[in-house]
């Protein structure tokens, strides 16, 4: 009985530890910190190498950040705990490609528009794929990531024009597995959207078989009511469009 | 003042009286062996005693106390009655020794010296003061009995309670245990004893108690009992198939 | 970049996963037991109370209380960090699960050892203690170790919400360089060797209580 004793106070005593030891992020006295949610998978904007995060979006917070001296606190989640924390309040902000759409409009606000971009369906090179209009398209197996727009953009721009049934999509947890299944045959287009086509266009033997441009465009994503978001659309006017493109240039060639 | 007095118990179970007012009595230094056919209540009845089992009806008094009443502390009832099971029912996970301490300790709140002490004293007394560190799977069931009866005698209780304490062993281990018995029944330990070995019978009691369908049938010396060959249920149950 | 380097950045993510099974399964443990305790000693309305809860903790998708329990909650004004939040949600239903399986072992304690500690004058708490856990926990081992194996498979779940196992590094690796069949392949390997690394110290743990001949009837 004594080692009972012994056996449940060591498991509560690991269960107290971890909740006091990692209660959280600690609070720096001086500026202030900023919770950041990101998905670390959507280069250029938002990677992670050598244990160091990084990308487009990441630069660009980064400049505010060092414009209005505060720090920011890091969290990688998986792409819907990433929009699931900015929801719930549990991250300031997050950025890493986000697409603005209406239904996230519902539950997140937005900041300005930060750069335009376009939706790739891309294929293999070898197997030549290019459609010059829509009407063949339903004849091919279309694969992306799960909870992302383009799922809405099928629903509501294609299905009802019956160029394409939701039914025919298959949805992958990140765009690393819809790419794999690319590769092996398992399917034979993905939806990227245009900055995500440019890292992989370099790494893959991959071509555009249909491109939609400028129906897309990216945000940062704050919690509902943020006054966060009213400052960092301040810092982006301040910014201007011309250094904000050298930005994206740095990154997209 | 006798130690236990039954005075017509009953036990029913839906329509049936398993006991049907069971009265006889233990006095101190007494040996009484409770035999009778199977489903004459014989168990029930040792369970009645200390409580294991809610007796309907009657009374039990122990030591000048009747413990058929709800507000008698059941507990210090069976500390002072020692048990002796059928199939032994030491406690696997201990050893010998951690078998026979465990009440000392957790019940009488013994220190550990003492209580070891203690222990020795009666396994020696069964002769397993040599299997202490041993655990009841390697042990065969003449010594489990033996370290079970250890057990019972270390509480010191007032009466010692045998259930079919040599059913569950083949002959050799019978007689290794019915010794040790005979030898405490010779030390005037107090004993009530069910069974239906009439060698153990005759080792350890004076007297039979004969239960037959939930009543006191008869009760008188061995001898006496076995001489009635002419009575039919005691000839049944003796010279019978049991 | 070589296998081997695949496998370091991979570790960094080692000790949090190794974390979250450990905090999660202690939760487990913890709750398992206080269930199968509180059915022995409690009435039969909070056993029957203790089955709904354990009913509803087994057939609720972990993920599914993972999210209301970190993200829903802060809703209702509770905040609850990364870490608790997987003990509340895969520790509870680790726990229900374990529940299950002390509720079979305690039902392997011989029935005559129990009836022999109340001849004896103990009380249902001492006999709980002193007679039936310490057998169930010996007869629950294989359950328990089933449980902390599938504690370990669920804890990728952890970066759902922000913590940085060995999964989420592998997602940002694969993202940067492409390489899924070798990263996930190391995975596999990682999490290979963190349950055999599990195993070992069950087995040190088991040797402590051994018995010997305990399970033999």
């Amino acid at each position: 009985m004594q080692r009972r004793k012994f056996l449940a106070t060591f498991a509560l005593g690991i269960a107290l530890a971890a909740v006091t030891g990692c209660g959280g992020q600690t609070e720096q006295a001086a500026s202030k910190v900023i919770e950041v949610a990101v998905t670390p998978a959507s280069p250029p904007n938002l990677f992670e190498e050598n244990g160091k995060t990084q990308g487009l979006d990441f630069d660009l917070f980064d400049g505010y950040c060092k414009a209005r001296g505060c720090t920011m606190n890091i969290t990688a989640y998986d792409w819907q705990g990433m929009l699931g924390a900015v929801v719930s309040k549990k991250a300031d902000v997050a950025f890493s490609g986000i697409s603005i759409t209406e239904p996230r409009q519902k539950v997140m606000d937005f900041s300005k528009p930060y750069m335009d971009n376009s939706w790739n369906l891309v294929s293999m090179k070898d197997r030549n794929i290019k459609l010059d209009n829509l009407d063949t398209l339903k004849n091919y197996s279309i694969g992306f990531p799960r909870g992302m727009a383009y799922m809405d953009f099928i629903k509501t721009e294609l299905e009802p024009k019956g160029i394409y049934n939701v039914d025919q999509v298959k949805l992958y947890p990140s765009y690393n597995e819809a790419l794999t299944d690319l590769q092996n045959g398992q399917v034979d287009m993905v939806f990227l959207d245009g900055t995500v086509a440019s890292v992989y266009r370099k790494k893959l033997p991959i071509q555009d078989s249909y491109v939609w441009e400028g129906i897309d465009r990216l945000g940062f994503a704050f919690p509902k009511g943020s006054e966060l978001r009213a400052d960092f659309d301040k810092y982006l006017d301040e910014l201007g469009p011309e250094k904000r493109q050298a930005i994206i240039d740095k990154w997209m060639k | 003042m006798a130690l236990l007095e039954v005075k017509d118990l009953v036990k029913t179970y839906g329509d049936r009286n398993v006991l049907d007012g069971v009265s006889f009595v233990l006095g101190e230094g007494d040996a009484k062996v409770i035999m009778g056919p199977s489903g004459c209540g014989k168990s029930t009845l040792l369970r009645c005693l200390n409580r294991l089992i809610e007796p309907t009806s009657g009374a039990i008094i122990f030591d000048g106390q009747d413990v058929t009443r709800p507000d008698v502390d059941v507990r210090a009832l069976r500390s002072r009655i020692g048990f002796v099971f059928q199939n032994f029912a030491l406690y696997r996970h201990l050893s010998v020794l951690e078998n026979v301490t465990l009440a000392l300790t957790r019940l009488k709140h013994m220190p550990k010296r003492e209580a070891e002490e203690r222990a020795l004293h009666e396994l020696d007394r069964m002769d397993m003061a040599g299997k202490r560190d041993s655990y009841p799977a390697a042990l065969s069931g003449g010594q489990s009995q033996r370290v079970a009866i250890a057990r019972a005698l270390a509480m010191d209780p007032r009466v010692l309670f045998f259930d079919e304490p040599t059913s569950a062993l083949d002959p050799i281990m019978v007689r290794e245990v019915v010794t040790l018995i005979n030898r405490l029944y010779l030390d005037n330990v107090t004993i009530l004893c069910v069974t239906h070995d009439l060698g153990l019978a005759k080792f350890i009691s004076d007297r039979v108690v004969f239960l037959d369908r939930g009543k006191v049938y008869a009760e008188d010396r061995i001898e006496n009992l076995l001489a009635r060959e002419s009575d039919p249920v005691i000839d049944e149950f003796f010279c019978g198939d049991g | 970049m070589t296998f081997v380097d695949i496998l370091l950045v991979l570790l960094r993510g080692a000790g949090y996963t190794l974390l979250v099974t450990l905090c999660c399964s202690a939760t487990g443990l913890v709750v398992g037991l206080g269930i199968a305790i509180a059915r022995e000693l409690g009435g039969s309305r909070l056993a029957w109370l203790l089955s709904a809860i354990v009913y509803v903790l087994r057939g609720i998708p972990m993920l599914v209380l993972l999210f209301l329990v970190f993200f829903g909650l802060p809703g209702i004004g509770i905040d609850v960090s990364p870490l608790p939040a997987m003990m509340l949600s895969l520790g509870l239903i680790a726990g229900a699960y374990l529940s299950e399986v002390f509720r079979g072992a305690l039902s392997a304690v011989n029935a005559n050892e129990v009836l022999a500690a109340q001849s004896m004058g103990f009380t249902r708490f001492q006999t709980l203690r002193l007679i039936k856990l310490p057998q169930m926990l010996r007869f629950a081992v294989p359950g328990m170790v089933n449980e902390l194996t599938t504690v370990l498979k669920f804890s990728p779940f952890a970066y759902t919400v922000g913590i940085a196992e060995i999964t989420k590094q592998a997602m940002a690796l694969v993202a940067t360089t492409m390489r899924g069949i070798e990263i996930y392949a190391a995975i596999g390997l990682l999490y290979f060797a963190i349950y055999r690394l599990l195993l070992f110290g069950v087995r040190l743990i088991e040797k402590h209580y051994n018995v010997p001949g305990f399970a033999q009837e």
